[in-house]
């Protein structure tokens, strides 16, 4: 396998196209499946694919043959989430904020270990919206962008910006009673 | 470091096992990872994992490749300095064919009428840009493409013999106990009766055999193989480097030509642009060195040039042109000329 491997790394680093499309076929699934767990957004995890091929393809010169090839894979890989992660965590937080607003046993909300539950939640939520209502409230709430901007983005007035974001709270509070009264297993646990 | 590192956190964490407050753990211990060794170390555990169970589970990742491959072009054109002019001066030929008729198709004997029957030859010519349909005196069957040529005897000997220079496909009138045999540049193809796809156009550094039905057996002329093709089999020989190389393909898709479909197969654009000059009679340079290599993969029917060319760039980073057709000297029309490079 290793010596296998290796003919493909001699051949690559030669610039050869077909061994450097091999190579990803190795390794792209599951390091997309690695960076999904830790990033939890498709979009976030693609890019890292894309960015870890691009950057040992420009440094294709530089490659150790050999079992250092994975552990490299890997560095570059790992460095990699790591940057989208933190790229992630102003949404994160401004959604949390959503949560914790919305949930009723603040003292427990944070320790509460049905998180990621509720951010599906939310996101499903927000996929139902009406596509204006949508972008003016991600905008917003999760991008953290101001009113102003939003307003010049979408062509449309701050009023209106304003407008949506009510309309898309009302909602997302409404829905989430709901959750509620039918005892959803993880909301079930907030009333308590 | 107030916040220890504990393994059951990050593995319930990367299963979506989580509160919020573990996520801000998390989140400390991927900005502070040179402080947490064990984090490193748990995750290249997790990775290594990962990847002896192989790729499982997961949807194409092909366009991600598709945009990455996008990025190195760019980057490489940004990187060339028109080192390439030189191969815009490639030499064009000056004949023009024009497929007037879809059939043009023209019959002659060659050998002079003193010689018995059996060994006068008849030969059919494919005009580039135009596909013919034929059938040979045992009542075979078959197409040529674009450029090809078909010789055969006028009467077949108990030996049915053909010789082939060109793509075509084949389908052989299973006769008891004569074999049916295609003669190429480098290699026989031996057949009862079955249905296959030749290609040894000899401006291509290869030929190639897709075998639709039955069973063919191929002999190398020059060098020295025996192969013997199950349906869906591809082999291909490269008499450049010598090399004979078998593959597992969907034969329809090459044989589709012969109903007007232009198939591209992840096929480097290299290829691509032999088949396409041949396809549309025309001649195609490719000014960028690095866009040899960049990979197709599309179904044409009965589509004109430019709605093809049009549908290239849309989908890649290539933008071509094409030329006015010029006269020659001696007052024939050039074959039309198209331009591709990167944008």
């Amino acid at each position: 396998m290793i010596t296998n491997d290796n003919k493909l790394l001699k051949k690559f680093k030669k610039g050869d196209h077909e061994s450097f499309e091999k190579i990803f076929n190795l390794y792209s699934k599951s390091m997309f499946r690695f960076s999904l767990r830790y990033l939890g957004s498709k979009e976030a995890a693609e890019d890292v694919v894309q960015e870890v091929f691009l950057k040992i393809w420009n440094n294709r010169k530089e490659i150790k043959l050999g079992t250092s090839f994975k552990s490299y894979l890997f560095t570059i890989t790992l460095n990699s989430i790591r940057k989208h992660f933190n790229k992630l965590s102003r949404s994160n937080e401004l959604k949390h904020d959503i949560l914790y607003d919305f949930s009723n046993n603040k003292p427990i909300f944070d320790d509460h270990p049905g998180y990621q539950e509720l951010l599906d939640k939310l996101d499903d939520l927000i996929k139902q919206m009406p596509e204006k209502r949508k972008e003016a409230f991600v905008k917003k709430k999760i991008e953290g962008k101001s009113l102003k901007e939003i307003s010049e983005e979408l062509g449309i007035s701050t009023k209106t910006v304003e407008y949506h974001i009510t309309e898309a709270m009302k909602f997302l509070k409404t829905e989430f009673d709901k959750l509620r009264i039918h005892g959803m297993v993880f909301f079930h646990l907030f009333i308590q | 470091m107030g916040n220890k590192f504990d393994s059951k956190t990050l593995l319930a964490f990367s299963e979506g096992r989580y509160s919020y407050n573990d996520y801000l753990k998390v989140k400390q211990w991927f900005n502070h990872i040179d402080d947490f060794k064990h984090v490193k170390e748990e995750l290249f555990q997790q990775w290594q994992e990962l990847n002896m169970k192989g790729n499982v589970e997961t949807g194409s990742l092909n366009h991600i490749f598709e945009k990455i491959q996008y990025n190195i072009l760019l980057e490489e054109k940004r990187k060339a300095k028109r080192v390439f002019l030189w191969d815009y001066y490639r030499q064009v030929a000056a004949i023009l064919l024009i497929p007037v008729l879809a059939f043009s198709l023209w019959y002659y004997l060659s050998a002079p009428p003193v010689q018995t029957a059996n060994e006068s030859w008849v030969e059919i010519n494919s005009p580039e840009g135009a596909r013919i349909q034929f059938m040979l005196p045992d009542s075979s069957m078959g197409w040529l493409n674009s450029g090809a040529r078909l010789k055969y005897p006028a009467i077949f000997s108990k030996e049915r013999k053909v010789e082939l220079s060109g793509e075509a496909f084949f389908n052989v009138k299973h006769l008891a106990r004569s074999t049916f045999t295609v003669s190429v540049a480098d290699m026989d193809i031996k057949v009862l009766g079955t249905k296959f796809n030749v290609s040894a156009y000899s401006d291509d550094d290869f030929s190639e055999v897709v075998l639709k039905e039955g069973k063919v057996e191929i002999n190398g002329k020059t060098g020295q193989f025996h192969y013997v093709l199950s349906p869906n089999d591809k082999i291909t020989f490269n008499h450049k480097l010598k090399k004979l190389s078998h593959e597992k393909v969907n034969a329809d898709s090459y044989v589709a030509w012969k109903d007007g479909f232009l198939v591209l197969d992840n096929e480097p654009l290299r290829q691509v642009v032999g088949r396409m000059e041949r396809w549309y009679n025309v001649n195609i340079i490719i000014r960028d060195e690095t866009l040899k290599n960049y990979r197709f993969k599309a179904t044409f029917k009965d589509e004109p040039l430019e709605e093809v060319l049009r549908l290239m760039a849309l989908t890649t980073p290539i933008s071509y042109q094409i030329e006015k057709r010029n006269i020659d000297s001696k007052g024939v029309f050039k074959k039309k000329k198209v331009t591709l490079k990167l944008k």
